[in-house]
C-alpha cells in the first residue's frame, strides 16, 4: 500500500498540432508514477458538424506497440448527444456498428457532450498497428463543432499495473487533503478501494488534493432532468500535473432531481489521459463516510471501474450485460423487472461491476483485468 | 399468549417483511440509478412504510436514508406528507431535509406554504433544494415565492436554482 504525496517536477504542456506529437514528461517523482513518455498523442482539430447533428469521421494511425488507444471527439454541447456508430480496422474490416451496438468486442453508449472510443473493452478487439477509422454519430441540439483526438498507449501490459489517483477534496465534511491522509474512515474506504482494485489486477498511488474552485457551487452536484451541466462542469476544472492520472472529485452528494447518486464517471468509458473535458474523472458521493467507510471505497471502485472502459456485468433491469466473455451474467428471474443480488447470487452480484453495493470485497474477472490494466493511465 | 397458527403467522409476516426490506434497501443503493416508482410498485403493498421505517432508522447509512425519503414522492398519501413536513422542519438532519422538501413537490400546490418558509433557510443546499421542488410545482404561489425570494437572495447557486426555476420550471 502507498499512499504517499508524489512530487511532479518535470513538464505535463501538452501542445496540440496538426501531426502526432509525443508528449514527453520527466520529472522527480516516485519512482512509482506511469511515465506520460509512454503516450503519443494525436489531433484532428476541429470537424465541422451541422446543428442538426451528422456524422464525424477520424483516420487513427494505430502505432506499433500499442496497448490501447482512446480516441474522442467532443465539446459539441451538453444538450446533444452522441456515440461511436462505426469503428474501422486497417484491414477495412467493419467491426462495430452502432446497428448492433451489443454484437460484438467494442461498446459506446451515447453520452452528452463528448464521446470516448477506447480500445480495448474487450480481449477480441485490440489496438492492431495501422490506420483505424471512428465514426461517430452526433444528434441533434450541438452548440460548437467538436473537436476530435486520439491517445495510444505504447507499452508493456503489466500485471499487477500501477495506476495514479488524484484525490480531489470538494467537500468531505470535516476533511481536507492533510486531515484525510490520517483519518480513520477515508483511510478504511481507501482500504476497500485498494482490496478490490486489487483482484482486478490494479496497484493505485494516491496524490491528495485540496479542490481551488468554487466549493459551495459543487458541493452538492446537482443534476436536474437531462441537464448535466453542473457535473459536466466539476469534470472540466480537472488540471493534473500528468497525464497518466484518474481523477476523483469527492462531494458531498451528487443529487438527481433530489435522489442521491452514490457516484458517477464521465463516459464510460471515460478520457483517459485527456484533461479538463466533461468526461475527464470521476465524481464519488461521500455523504456515507462516517456511516459506511467501506461504501465509499467500493463506490471509487467501481466509478474507476467505469472509466477505465468496464461497463455494469448486469444491468438493472437484466436485459443488458458487458460485453466480456467471462462476467456472469444474470437475468430478472422472478419478473419484478429488478435483476437483484438475491436472485443473482453467483451469477455476478459479487463483481465490482454489479449495478448496486454489494458485500465484502468485490471480484473481478480475467477480462475485467485486462481492460483496466490496459487502459492509457495504467503502467 | 399467541397460540401456534397466530405465532406461525407473525413469523411469516416477519419473514416477507425483511425480504421486502432488503429488496428496497437493493434499489435505494444502486450506484448510479435514481429509485424509479415502477421498481417500487413491483414490490408490493407497504413500500411506502418501509421506507418511512428506513428514512427514520439511524443503522441505515445516509445516502439510503434519503434516498428513502425522495422515494415518498410515489406515494403522496397523507401519512407521507405529514412524515416529510415533519423532516422539513428545522432542526432536523440537513440531508433528509432537503430529500424532504423534493419529495414535497410531489404534494403540489398544499405543500407551497410548506416550502416557501426554508427559501429563508441558513442551510444554502437546503434552499437550493426548495427552489428545484417549487419549480416542479405548476402553481402560482409556487411561483411568487420564488420572485419574492430572488432580490434578497445572496448565494450565486442560490440565485442560479431560482432562476432556472423561475425560467424553464425545472422537471
Amino acid at each position: 500500500m502507498n499512499k504517499a504525496r508524489w512530487t511532479q517536477l518535470g513538464l505535463s504542456a501538452l501542445v496540440w498540432g496538426p501531426i502526432t506529437i509525443v508528449v514527453a514528461c520527466g520529472g522527480d517523482k516516485d519512482g512509482e508514477l506511469p511515465p506520460d513518455d509512454e503516450l503519443q498523442f494525436e489531433d484532428f482539430g476541429t470537424i465541422p458538424l451541422s446543428d442538426t447533428g451528422g456524422y464525424v469521421e477520424a483516420t487513427v494511425t494505430v502505432p506499433d506497440g500499442a496497448v490501447s488507444t482512446m480516441a474522442w471527439c467532443g465539446g459539441f454541447g451538453d444538450g446533444a448527444l452522441g456515440a461511436v456508430w462505426t469503428l474501422t480496422d486497417p484491414s477495412g474490416s467493419v467491426v462495430y456498428t452502432g446497428d448492433a451496438p451489443d454484437a460484438g468486442g467494442f461498446r459506446s453508449d451515447f453520452l452528452d457532450d463528448l464521446v470516448p472510443a477506447l480500445i480495448p473493452v474487450t480481449p477480441d478487439l485490440t489496438p492492431t498497428p495501422g490506420a483505424w477509422t471512428f465514426q461517430w454519430f452526433v444528434g441533434a441540439g450541438s452548440t460548437a463543432d467538436p473537436k476530435c483526438g486520439a491517445v495510444h498507449r505504447v507499452d508493456t501490459l503489466s500485471d499487477p499495473a500501477t495506476i495514479a489517483v488524484d484525490l480531489v477534496f470538494v467537500s468531505v465534511a470535516g476533511l481536507d487533503a492533510t486531515s484525510a491522509q490520517s483519518d480513520e474512515a477515508f483511510q478504511a474506504a481507501i482500504a476497500q478501494l485498494e482490496s478490490e482494485w486489487a483482484n482486478a489486477g490494479l496497484t493505485p498511488v494516491f496524490n491528495y488534493l485540496d479542490f481551488s474552485g468554487d466549493t459551495a457551487k459543487y458541493s452538492v452536484v446537482d443534476i436536474v432532468g437531462d441537464d448535466y451541466g453542473e457535473f459536466n462542469d466539476l469534470l472540466r476544472t480537472s488540471s493534473p500535473d500528468i497525464d497518466r492520472v484518474i481523477t476523483f472529485f469527492l462531494v458531498e452528494e451528487i443529487s438527481s432531481d433530489g435522489a442521491t447518486i452514490l457516484g458517477l464517471s464521465g463516459g464510460p468509458p471515460g478520457a483517459a489521459a485527456v484533461h479538463g473535458t466533461s468526461k475527464s474523472g470521476v465524481i464519488v458521493t461521500t455523504v456515507d463516510l462516517q456511516d459506511e467507510p467501506t461504501d465509499v471505497g467500493k463506490i471509487m471502485a467501481h466509478e474507476g471501474g467505469h472509466f477505465l472502459g468496464l461497463f455494469h456485468t448486469t444491468e438493472m433491469d437484466g436485459t443488458r450485460h458487458d460485453p466480456l466473455g467471462d462476467t456472469p451474467t444474470c437475468s430478472d428471474g422472478d419478473g419484478n423487472g429488478i435483476a437483484n443480488s438475491a436472485e443473482c447470487a453467483g451469477k455476478g452480484a459479487e463483481n465490482m461491476m454489479w449495478w448496486t453495493l454489494t458485500e465484502g470485497v468485490a471480484t473481478a474477472t480475467d477480462d475485467q483485468s485486462f481492460v483496466v490494466r490496459s487502459n492509457p493511465v495504467s503502467d | 399468549m399467541a397460540g401456534p397458527g397466530l405465532t406461525l403467522l407473525l413469523l411469516s409476516a416477519a419473514s416477507w417483511a425483511g425480504e421486502k426490506r432488503d429488496a428496497v434497501l437493493e434499489l435505494l443503493g444502486a450506484f448510479e440509478e435514481p429509485v424509479a416508482q415502477k421498481n417500487l410498485e413491483a414490490l408490493g403493498e407497504g413500500v411506502d412504510a418501509e421506507l418511512m421505517a428506513i428514512a427514520d432508522d439511524h443503522a441505515v447509512p445516509h445516502s439510503r436514508r434519503g434516498n428513502a425519503v425522495v422515494a415518498l414522492q410515489f406515494y403522496p398519501t397523507d401519512p407521507v406528507h405529514t412524515f416529510l413536513v415533519a423532516h422539513l422542519t428545522p432542526g432536523n438532519d440537513a440531508l433528509l431535509r432537503r430529500k424532504a422538501a423534493h419529495s414535497l413537490a410531489a404534494f403540489g400546490a398544499a405543500a407551497v406554504p410548506e416550502l416557501a418558509p426554508s427559501l429563508a433557510d441558513e442551510d444554502a443546499q437546503l434552499r437550493i433544494a426548495v427552489a428545484h421542488a417549487l419549480g416542479r410545482i405548476e402553481d402560482p404561489a409556487a411561483r411568487t415565492a420564488l420572485e419574492a425570494r430572488l432580490p434578497t437572495e445572496s448565494e450565486p447557486a442560490v440565485k442560479d436554482a431560482i432562476t432556472k426555476a423561475l425560467g424553464t420550471g425545472t422537471p
